[in-house]
């Protein structure tokens, strides 16, 4: 390379970066990511979190060679995290899988046998083969799909067919389930709707910011980066970091908050009990726009029902909402007393009172954030609820620079998971399986026979449903914990894992997961790029192509839904999940898996495959394949079109989309989907070309009449539920023995469990193992020096590391954190199978346990 | 070769502390400071692993709250 050449990127590296400062710099001109050397460059989003960053990717001779902030991207800015730093690198692992294999002994397919190269016509008719037989056999929950809240928006939506309408089984499931089904859980409650009703312009617009549970200096950084420049620039801006440890947010923390496990519960009740004894709520706001109701307590914790815990639980796994009076809910938060809270917290009085102030300040504007912390909790649904209760008290919510708002773990949690709704309840646009109506509309759409997917109760018109298996249909829904627990009795005998880790993934793997995927009867497919942890514990792998080895489509926290083109070839043999899941529907007929007074419904389908009547419906096939160009004419592959011979992606995000258009409920519209291509994102509801920002609120959102105002038309009456739920103990709580709490989740450098980032080198060795992080005086009482080889036991099981007393993060006596990216030290080994009893997701940051020297 | 760019954001009271360590750094140089914590930075480098591994240390680095990529290039 010239020097001047080399000194013209310098400079535009410096000038980009500049301009994403908002500094000035003398002399710099615009010249970013210009289409020079041969390199095509396109807007992608990044695969990793939840907050969507655009990224430029820069395609030189069929591989990627450059990357860039997308500086027109509203989100990110120009801004990229160091994953983001390495996203494409994700690629290139030297161990990628490019071959189906099976295990077998010679010749055969044998659960015992040694992983063997087979085609896909063999890998998918074994499958087929498997599949058939379990549907038959055992019925709706015979077999099961796990997918992700990483797949593609059409990826979800094509599984949520094949399963539903297809197998005519709600046995679908996202690992969404492990970390947003509380925030779901509370949504739906609290406003009918999902997903937050404001957006990341509060990032700005806020002056102050709260953190519950959520580290988002590790895990959104590039939110966090937004954060962090408003608080250094805007005058007053204040910081508030709520945690069970500290971490990296407490260095910006203007109010940092350590509590005890589980108490923010009785933390969020004082600060509602605050607001009401200072009589600082919005009087008006609260009688025009909310209800006050209470939910069933001492609920248990989600366990196995033979638990004694759940024995012991007076109300175990119930929500049901009745209403109660304003005076009610003031007397039901009054015993969280300052005291009370601060009592319970551990946290010292005047930093409860500072943070009940700044909500309680009708001039202060305040956006609470949380993640994890709140979703992973055995009463995750009531906890997030009890912070809508504060910013409704308030009114402060719905409008700029105020609200609560539900950050999402993975890129499209939202977008897939819960949008596209491949939850056993769920339809797509928040429609549900419980709901006869519903169904029968997501099968006008499809063109199905009413009554093909299972309703919740396996009743249609108050019958029951006819089934495959001979027997009526009986009750089909099964969330993911429950679906190990079901391998794990033989009760479910074909598991498909898609586009995740679940066996490093889910809780109390050495009781459940792995003793159940297993079983000798059971026959287990995992799809990934890689050989994970998951995929060695399968019975056949089929290797997938990723991210921008296809078309895609992702959608973030801030309802904002992006797509990006194909950018290059997959390796060898790999197909996309989209791929995998329409062509495994040509191996299954109608007749092997409908009954046959379903089929006298529609006859000319019997003979038919499920890709027929799926996906060559004439709706999803319509539109013809074509030759993607960008703006300015650079061309793009498309496999999966190149493949099956029309528009797959296209075809089907328009039929998804009429379940945003042609049902009973609104506020879910998005744009056609070519508008996607040329847009950094779209937000949701999306009405007259103009997306919105701020939901429920007059001027903002379009469903909202003149003169409302506001109006959470989610719910009948226009009316968000305050809902009051007390603080109440966690299921596992240290005692003499496991002396300690364990606290997992993840760190900056790696992406869940690390099956992409511990394959680039860079990320790897900059944090090699995952590390148990102690408190110095914890650690001297055990004798252990920092880097001591410890055993950390758990009634569970036990793993053996390292300790870290002086790293990033710094636990308070009596907990310890350990994240979960290490496959070769797998903490959910330790963990308990908890689950919010309402949500079904599971609580991976509590539980008791030892550590002692190894 | 590699070229990289990056915003690093500090506490005002910590930039000169944080400028500091960032310039013993190898290959990298402090193109702009805004005044308020914010400091535009440049990498560039034969080998794209000293990019990155510098890019950890800055993140990594005391008084340091944040620090985001903007550019890279590598051939």
């Amino acid at each position: 390379m010239s020097v001047s050449r080399r000194d013209f990127i310098k400079a535009n590296a410096v000038a980009a970066a500049a301009a994403a400062a908002g500094v000035t710099l003398p002399g710099a001109g615009k010249a970013l990511a210009a289409g020079d050397d041969g390199i095509r460059w396109d807007k992608t989003a990044c695969r990793f979190c939840g907050t969507g960053c655009s990224v430029l990717v820069g395609v030189k001779d069929g591989r990627v060679v450059a990357t860039q902030g997308d500086p027109d991207a509203p989100v990110n800015r120009g801004l990229n995290c160091i994953k983001g730093y390495f996203l494409t690198k994700v690629m290139y692992g030297k161990d990628r899988l490019t071959k189906p294999l099976l295990r077998k002994t010679n010749g055969k397919y044998d659960k015992n046998g040694a992983f063997t190269e087979v085609s896909w016509d063999e890998a998918f008719k074994t499958m087929a083969e498997k599949w058939i037989a379990a549907r038959k056999a055992k019925g709706p929950k015979g077999i099961g799909m796990f997918g992700s809240g990483q797949w593609t928006i059409w990826e979800g939506y094509a599984a949520q067919k094949l399963l539903k309408a297809g197998f005519r089984s709600n046995s679908l499931e996202p690992n969404a389930r492990h970390c947003m089904a509380s925030a779901v859980g509370a949504f739906m409650r609290a406003f009918g709707i999902d997903e937050p009703m404001g957006c990341y312009d509060d990032l700005e617009l806020s002056d102050t910011f709260v953190l519950w549970g959520s580290n988002m200096a590790e895990m959104h950084p590039i939110l966090w980066s937004r954060l962090t420049n408003t608080r250094l620039t805007k005058k007053g801006c204040e910081v508030h970091v709520l945690s069970t440890f500290e971490h990296r947010c407490y260095e910006l923390a203007d109010n940092a908050i350590t509590f005890h496990p589980q108490t923010d519960l009785a933390i969020a009740n004082y600060i509602a009990n605050y607001i009401i004894t200072n009589k600082a709520y919005n009087k008006e706001f609260v009688e025009k726009h909310c209800n006050f109701k209470k939910t069933p307590t001492d609920i248990g914790y989600g366990l196995r029902a033979s638990d004694p815990r759940e024995k012991a639980a007076k109300n175990r796994n119930k929500g049901k909402l009745s209403s109660i009076t304003f005076e009610e809910y003031a007397a039901s938060v009054a015993p969280y007393t300052l005291e009370k809270a601060s009592e319970l917290s551990g946290v010292p009085a005047e930093k409860l009172e500072r943070l009940a102030k700044v909500y309680a300040d009708p001039k202060r504007k305040v956006v609470s954030y949380w993640t994890m912390g709140f979703n992973q909790h055995t009463r995750g649904v009531w906890v997030n609820g009890l912070v809508y209760n504060i910013h409704l008290l308030m009114g402060k919510i719905s409008e700029p620079g105020n609200g609560p708002f539900s950050l999402t773990g993975q890129p499209s949690a939202c977008g897939t998971a819960r949008e596209v709704g491949t939850f056993t309840h769920r339809l797509p646009a928040d429609y549900v399986t419980k709901k006869d109506a519903h169904c029968k509309f997501a099968e006008k759409i499809w063109k199905l026979p009413a009554g093909t997917i299972p309703r919740a109760n396996g009743k249609t018109d108050k019958a029951d449903q006819s089934d495959i298996s001979g027997k009526p249909m009986g009750k089909t829904l099964i969330h993911a914990v429950a679906m190990h627990r079901a391998l794990h009795d033989g009760k479910m005998n074909c598991f498909w894992v898609m586009c995740n880790n679940n066996m490093q993934a889910a809780a109390n793997m050495n009781d459940e997961s792995y003793p159940g995927w297993r079983r000798e009867e059971n026959f287990i497919t995992v799809s990934d790029p890689y050989p994970t942890v998951s995929a060695m514990a399968a019975d056949l792998i089929l290797p997938t192509a990723m991210w921008a080895e296809k078309e895609g489509g992702y959608g973030n926290s801030e309802r904002r839904s992006q797509f990006w083109r194909q950018q290059v070839k997959a390796p060898g043999e790999s197909h996309s999940d989209l791929w995998q899941v329409m062509e495994f529907a040509k191996y299954v007929k109608v007749k092997d898996v409908w009954p046959e007074d379903l089929i006298a419904k529609q006859p000319e389908v019997a003979d038919k495959t499920l890709y027929d009547v799926l996906y060559a419906n004439g709706q999803v096939d319509k539109f013809p394949k074509v030759q993607v160009v960008d703006e300015a004419g650079n061309k793009y592959d498309n496999d999966e079109s190149e493949y099956f011979g029309f528009y797959v992606q296209k075809g089907l995000f328009e039929e998804y989309r009429r379940f945003q258009f042609e049902g009973k409920k609104i506020g879910h519209e998005m744009a056609p989907y070519d508008d996607y291509h040329k847009a950094r994102g779209i937000r949701w509801p999306f009405i007259d070309g103009k997306e919105t920002l701020w939901r429920y609120r007059e001027g903002y959102d379009p469903h909202v009449k003149k003169g409302q105002g506001v109006y959470f038309y989610g719910k009948p009456d226009g009316k968000a539920n305050i809902i009051t739920a007390p603080y109440e103990p966690a299921a596992e709580v240290p005692d003499d023995e496991y002396n300690l709490w364990l606290c997992t989740g993840r760190v900056l450098e790696h992406w869940h469990s690390g099956s992409m980032t511990r394959r680039v080198p860079e990320l790897y060795r900059a944090v090699p193992d995952a590390l148990v992080y102690m408190n110095k005086k914890d650690a001297r009482k055990r004798r252990l020096r920092d880097g001591a080889k410890v055993k950390i036991i758990t009634r569970r099981g036990e793993i053996v590391t390292r300790v870290s007393t002086r790293g990033r993060n710094k636990p308070p006596q009596g907990l310890i954190f350990v994240p979960w990216f290490d496959a070769s030290r797998l903490v959910n080994k330790l963990t308990l199978d908890q689950t919010d009893p309402l949500s079904k997701e599971t609580d991976y940051k509590k539980q008791a346990c030892k550590v002692v020297k190894a | 070769m590699s070229i990289c760019s990056l915003v690093v954001y500090s506490k005002p009271e910590n930039v000169p502390m944080v400028e500091k360590q960032i310039s013993a750094l190898e290959g990298v140089e402090i193109n702009a400071d805004s005044g308020d914590g914010r400091l535009v930075v440049s990498i560039d480098h034969p080998d794209r692993t000293h990019c990155s591994k510098m890019i950890m240390d800055m993140s990594a680095m005391k008084g340091v709250l944040n620090t985001s990529l903007i550019y890279e290039y590598y051939e």
